[in-house]
């Protein structure tokens, strides 16, 4: 995180630096012959890592196969139809669909404000950015345990809200008790759980990121703005917020992503359960796959969670960066 | 322009988790990550090796008991306590007697063992020896030619273990594995929260069990625990309510059609969902695992529940789920509180006998490379003085003939009196079906615990996994 030193990192672009990037085209530009040694290495290990692998569960998805022994049993396409017919599956989709939804409705929006407040000259901002960036350091693992401990029934956040509850003016000692649950064992309530410890973590990634975004703006601009008779809400809304897209809207498509990814944090604290209320499209293929030596069947669930989220990821680029890619600044 | 350097960054971030996912999608599961793996190196004590091994190689190895080193890799779960001890020392005093015998034990909780085993058979190298609870998946092993008859290799002495238990782990007559421990399922409680309810005497049919439940609760103590996460821990109250309905012709039955759809299923259902109205087990238990200080082995060891309907290994996990005492003690010394057995009760009108059990064994199936040193050592470790220093333990009910009265914990006798006097013993359902089958019982259980399901929508599902196995 940036501290003191950062007010001179800002000033820093004015000074002109045009002789850092090597010139393109240049006659020392490599030859096919080089460009090959060079390509081949990383050529081998992306075939080998990635594109094998994913050849190999495409056959394995044709099979009824228990992971031991020969491919025989073949299915065809019986076992992507099983997937599309599983009430699990579909709901693991839905509830990847849930966390992409409440992470882009309630995770960025705080994740913005927070960007905003801690953009302003503020005591003790740099502390406050460490602070909040710090969850996202932790490993998922770790992160999963402390908080399997924290949200267990009479652990630290049900103490809380025991004793802070009460407090709260109009709120009776009753209501607290009735408002009291099993956060990650009552199935109504565990995936909002998982996804309140998800926010916990993440939005510290998405807070520096859109940061960031917010010190590329040019203050002349808002400058302009006040100028011009804007209040600090149009200015927001008119200048910054608009400037800010292409940093929103890969934001956005990371917590789209991360969504549809989510697996360790899930596997530490509830693995899918309770009765599978937090089954993500990740915990399930591990569970009905290779959980139950049906690795045709996982293969199968694999290349489903590859071309939804690939489909996903081609509309994004094509519908909502298009604008980025091509270079627009809003 | 640090804007679209960003951007770029960002971008690039995105293409990476997207490759991630594609990879995470296409690639095993090799979870080995989370395995404690305890690597044992007695070879360190092995001076006497260096003398002669090169001399008696060149000179065409007079000496008929030099052999090839060799080691033994060991795969076991008794990840805790006096267990882990004592394998280990097993482990080392067969080197000192052999001393061209090494060992790699790799030991892993018992669910972690499930993950981390699977990517090793499947690149069809399986450890030489490794645990095993016979039933489909050493079935599945067997067909995949990933373990060894042993048959010929252990005629000699297999005798000496209890048929039943060695039973266990035959498939189409062929033998796999070598059993060390026989048990069964059954009802453990606490003796002092039923005095509490003024309950004085443990129920011995479901309608006296549904009422010792409902007295529990009423004063005021969470009834039972249950591992509803692990969900095995669930699927012994539908499989013990299938044997006392329907006997064991009902479960030959089920096997026999591969259909859950029985009329002894129906019912064991219906009675099940009595109990689920209970509302008796204790908060939050569709996300406690069998072990741990939340799980049901934790609310039992810590006296928060009363009852918990589990094997032989109980009360050991209670001590040190509960934090109490020392591993080296037996689990009754351990445990603050005092604890009692009694065997899962009769259903009114059912066909089981009350001695019949749900119940299984563990073994060390032997990997179809294993050195015939492997071998020799399983018969090491199931010899009478050994079999009996593991039922010193508390947590072993051994199964050498001669070692069933070294069980000195109190709380085992009564488990060992009614294992006497049981007819059958039938191995857990979830073990005794293909995996895939054995996970949709335990789902379905769950379910029907979290009142998510009916029984019959259940059998559905389970006979769907039949379907696909």
């Amino acid at each position: 995180m940036q501290t003191q030193s950062q007010p001179t990192r800002v000033s820093q672009p004015s000074a002109p630096t045009p002789s850092r990037r090597p010139l393109r085209g240049a006659p020392g530009y490599a030859s096919w012959p080089t460009l090959a040694v060079l390509v081949l290495p990383a050529l081998v290990v992306y075939g080998l890592f990635v594109i094998y692998p994913i050849v190999q569960s495409l056959r394995f998805s044709v099979y009824n196969w228990n992971g031991l022994g020969p491919l025989t049993d073949w299915v065809g396409l019986g076992n992507f139809v099983e997937a599309l017919n599983s009430p699990d599956f579909r709901a693991a989709i839905f509830h990847c669909f849930v966390i992409a939804v409440l992470s882009l409705t309630l995770q960025l929006p705080f994740a913005l404000a927070l960007a905003v407040l801690l953009n302003q000259k503020l005591a003790g901002r740099g502390l406050f950015r460490t602070m909040f960036f710090a969850p996202y350091v932790l490993s998922e693992v770790v992160t999963g345990v402390v908080w399997r401990q924290l949200l267990r029934p009479d652990g630290m956040v049900d103490r809380v809200i025991e004793t802070v509850g009460p407090l709260i003016p109009g709120v009776s000692e009753a209501a607290v008790q009735e408002f009291m649950r099993p956060w990650l064992g009552d199935p109504g309530v565990a995936l909002y759980s998982l996804f309140f410890v998800l926010t916990w973590k993440y939005f510290g990634l998405h807070m520096v990121l859109l940061l960031a975004g917010l010190q590329g703006i040019p203050s002349e601009l808002k400058e302009a703005a006040a100028i011009d008779g804007a209040g600090p809400w149009q200015a927001f809304r008119h200048v910054t917020l608009p400037l800010l897209g292409p940093t929103i809207r890969i934001s956005m498509f990371l917590m789209i992503i991360g969504s549809f990814h989510v697996f360790d944090l899930v596997w530490v604290t509830t693995r899918g359960g309770p009765v599978g209320a937090t089954q993500t499209m990740a915990t399930y293929l591990i569970d009905f796959g290779f959980g139950r030596n049906r690795f045709g069947y996982g293969g199968a669930v694999s290349i489903l969670i590859f071309a939804i989220s690939m489909v996903l990821a081609l509309f994004y680029q094509r519908f909502v960066l298009r604008r980025d890619v091509e270079g627009a600044l809003t | 322009m640090r804007r679209t350097r960003l951007t770029r960054l960002s971008a690039l971030l995105a293409v990476l988790a997207l490759v991630a996912g594609a990879c995470g999608g296409g690639g095993a599961a090799s979870d080995t990550s989370t395995t404690a793996a305890a690597e044992d190196t007695p070879s360190t004590e092995a001076p006497p090796a260096t003398e002669a091994p090169p001399a008696t190689e060149a000179d065409g190895g007079g000496d008929g008991e030099e052999r090839e080193p060799v080691t033994i890799e060991w795969w076991h779960i008794q990840n805790q306590g006096a267990m882990l001890e004592l394998w280990e020392t097993l482990a080392n005093e067969f080197t000192e007697m052999n001393p061209h015998v090494t060992f790699d034990i790799v030991v892993n909780e018992n669910e972690a063992f499930k993950d981390a085993i699977q990517p090793r058979l499947q690149s069809n190298d399986p450890p030489d020896l490794f645990q095993s609870w016979g039933g489909g998946d050493l079935a599945d092993q067997v067909e995949a030619g990933l373990v060894r008859d042993i048959s010929d290799e252990v005629s000699d002495w297999i005798g000496d273990l209890s048929a039943g238990a060695v039973s266990l782990f035959e498939v189409d007559g062929g033998l796999y594995a070598v059993p060390f421990d026989l048990g069964m399922v059954g009802f453990w409680y606490n003796k002092e929260l039923f005095a509490q309810a003024g309950i004085d005497a443990p129920p011995t049919t479901w309608d006296e069990f549904l009422d010792v439940v409902q007295r529990l609760k009423d004063a005021g103590i969470t009834p039972i625990a249950v591992g509803g996460q692990d969900r095995w821990p669930a699927h012994f109250y539908l499989a013990y309510l299938i044997l006392r309905i329907g006997g064991q012709e009902a479960i030959e039955e089920i096997a026999a059609n591969r259909s859950f759809d029985h009329p002894a299923v129906i019912e064991a259902g219906n009675q099940l969902q009595r109990l689920v109205e209970l509302e008796p087990f204790q908060e939050g238990f569709l996300a406690s695992t069998w072990p741990g200080p939340d799980g049901e082995a934790g609310w039992i060891g810590t006296g928060r529940a009363a009852i918990s309907l589990m094997g032989q290994w109980g009360p050991g996990e209670y001590a040190n789920s509960g934090g109490h005492g020392e591993p080296d003690q037996l689990p009754s010394e351990r445990l603050p509180f005092e604890m009692g057995w009694f065997p899962f009760p009769e259903v009114e009108g059912g066909a089981g006998d009350l001695n019949d059990g749900i119940g299984g064994g563990n073994g060390f199936a032997v990997g179809r490379d294993a050195p015939p040193e492997a071998v020799e050592f399983l018969r090491y470790l199931t010899s009478v003085e050994n079999a009996r220093r593991a039922g010193e333990t508390g947590a072993i009910l051994p199964v050498t003939k001669g070692a069933e009265n070294s069980v000195t914990e109190p709380l085992m006798v009564p488990l060992l009196e009614s294992l006497a006097q049981s007819e059958f013993v039938q191995l857990y359902l979830d073990q005794y079906f293909p995996a895939a089958v054995g996970e949709a019982i335990n789902d379905e259980t769950v379910k029907i615990f979290a009142g998510q399901t009916t029984i019959e929508d259940a059998i559905q599902a389970i006979d769907a996994a039949f379907a696909s196995s």
